[in-house]
């Protein structure tokens, strides 16, 4: 998927009196440079102003997980910021990590281990995956339970998550362990 | 686009917050992580129009500072960033070990442990921790007054704070563990990553004999605020560590305020774990005691 021209858009719901400031972020590599509502989340601005829709807006609140994204190499949620605290911040979200065509190593363990189902939440998912294996977090760990606690999945319940994610952080067995070291 | 208008402001240094803060009507807010305060915003439970003031960028506010006997934390400090700080675990444990129980590591990186104190969220973690280290709260109002004021004081009421108003805290500095002085961190939550139905901080240290010398327990959840379980303390000092059954009980009985009940716990139920929450923190900080030079029996 690639983003429209990123740029200022008419929302409806956009109001003349709306205080706004200028926002310069790079988002998957791409410099953005544009003009924001204050009030404007940053889930939002990613997928209303740049077309970036892997993320999902769900709880609203940061309880859920599903519009997870990377910051300045950090995970955070993108509903529980305004899109203007993030001013000279590097973005990276899931449309950053897709793979050229098809799907990307940790998708195909998604895929493979039945670790979705109705997907909603798996974007959220892939990028908590994606911090874990940059910080070369042991499978068996307890902080992958942590992470696993930042994420709400309504369908499959966690066990195939789970082992998908173990996976992906390198073990080569598909028993989940209790979450304790 | 949740949160109702609003207008955005950087502050450009501390003293520039303040004093904007100062001019501005009441409606005006302190932001600093945000992870509070804009789910707030997005579900209105804030809707007057307001000026909402980012100290993130504010020289000095990310510092981390080293004193002998204490640490310092600035406004600006992500909980994870002190939750991983190699300082803040060798020299406070116990706060490192609280912040893993703030809410998950994708909300951690956002943030503030400052703004966990100031935000004072019943069931917060960090509030109870900065009653066991006898925090003091670093904070500068109008005009540059700086003042200090202990946790202890700014938690003392039923609910909500006794932060002076139009204020910044710019820091928070914890006292670092003495040698020898063992330290216990319990949380009891419905699912991992939410406010504690009950959590306790606690410390103890020995004397040569192997008997307490000093104890602090700091109980949240329970009530709106935290609060240091007093007479528990008093009660443990020179008992032999082993002793603490009766000091778990005395905690969560002792509390200045009625115990709450909401949709996940009745009262009676929460004082119950609250007495287990102690028992397991004093538990936990009797085994990482070591006792003081001169020491030649340990009767636990």
């Amino acid at each position: 998927m690639t983003a429209p021209d990123p740029g200022p858009q008419k929302m409806v719901w956009d109001d003349s009196n709306e205080s706004r400031t200028a926002l310069n972020v790079t988002v998957n590599g791409k410099q953005v440079q544009t003009l924001v509502a204050d009030r404007l989340l940053l889930s939002d601005f990613l997928r209303d102003h740049l077309g970036l829709t892997a993320l999902k807006v769900a709880c609203g609140e940061g309880a859920c997980g599903a519009c997870t994204i990377v910051i300045d190499g950090e995970l955070a949620r993108s509903c529980t910021l305004l899109a203007v605290q993030t001013d000279g911040a590097e973005i990276l979200t899931l449309e950053g990590l897709n793979a050229p065509q098809g799907l990307n190593h940790v998708q195909q363990l998604f895929q493979q281990h039945h670790a979705l189902q109705c997907g909603y939440c798996t974007p959220g998912w892939l990028m908590s995956v994606y911090s874990m294996i940059k910080r070369s977090i042991h499978p068996d760990s307890a902080e992958v339970g942590q992470y696993l606690s930042g994420h709400i999945c309504r369908c499959t319940g966690y066990r195939n998550i789970w082992t998908a994610i173990r996976r992906a952080l390198g073990a080569t067995n598909d028993d989940p362990v209790s979450g304790k070291e | 686009m949740k949160p109702a208008k609003l207008k955005y402001v950087r502050a450009e240094t501390a003293e520039h917050a303040v004093e904007l803060l100062g001019e501005a009507d009441a409606t005006a807010r302190i932001l600093a992580g945000g992870q509070s305060l804009i789910p707030a915003l997005s579900a209105r439970s804030i809707t007057t129009s307001f000026l909402l003031l980012d100290i993130m960028r504010c020289p000095g506010l990310e510092d981390v500072s080293e004193t002998p006997g204490e640490i310092t934390v600035g406004a600006a400090c992500r909980q994870s960033r002190i939750e991983l700080s190699t300082l803040v675990r060798q020299s406070i444990p116990l706060l490192s070990e609280a912040l893993g129980w703030v809410a998950m590591p994708q909300v951690r990186s956002r943030g503030t442990v400052v703004g966990c104190l100031a935000q004072a969220n019943t069931g917060g973690e960090v509030p109870v921790v900065s009653l066991a280290l006898d925090a003091e709260l670093n904070i500068v109002s109008r005009g540059g007054i700086k003042q200090r004021m202990p946790a202890k004081d700014i938690y003392a009421v039923e609910t909500g704070t006794r932060l002076p108003t139009r204020s910044l805290i710019v820091s928070a500095s914890f006292r670092t563990l003495a040698a020898g002085e063992g330290w216990g961190f319990s949380e009891v939550q419905l699912r991992a990553g939410h406010f504690a139905l009950v959590c306790c901080a606690a410390t103890l240290l020995l004397d040569e004999n192997g008997r307490i010398r000093t104890a602090r327990i700091a109980l949240g959840g329970l009530t709106a605020n935290p609060y240091r379980a007093v007479r528990a303390e008093k009660g443990l000092i020179g008992e032999a560590p082993a002793t603490t059954h009766y000091a778990a009980q005395t905690a969560s009985a002792e509390r200045p305020w009625p115990a709450r009940t909401d949709l996940h716990a009745t009262a009676a139920f929460r004082a119950k774990v609250a007495v287990a929450a102690v028992a397991r923190a004093l538990t936990d900080a009797r085994a990482r005691c070591s006792k003081q030079t001169g020491a030649t029996h340990d009767s636990a």
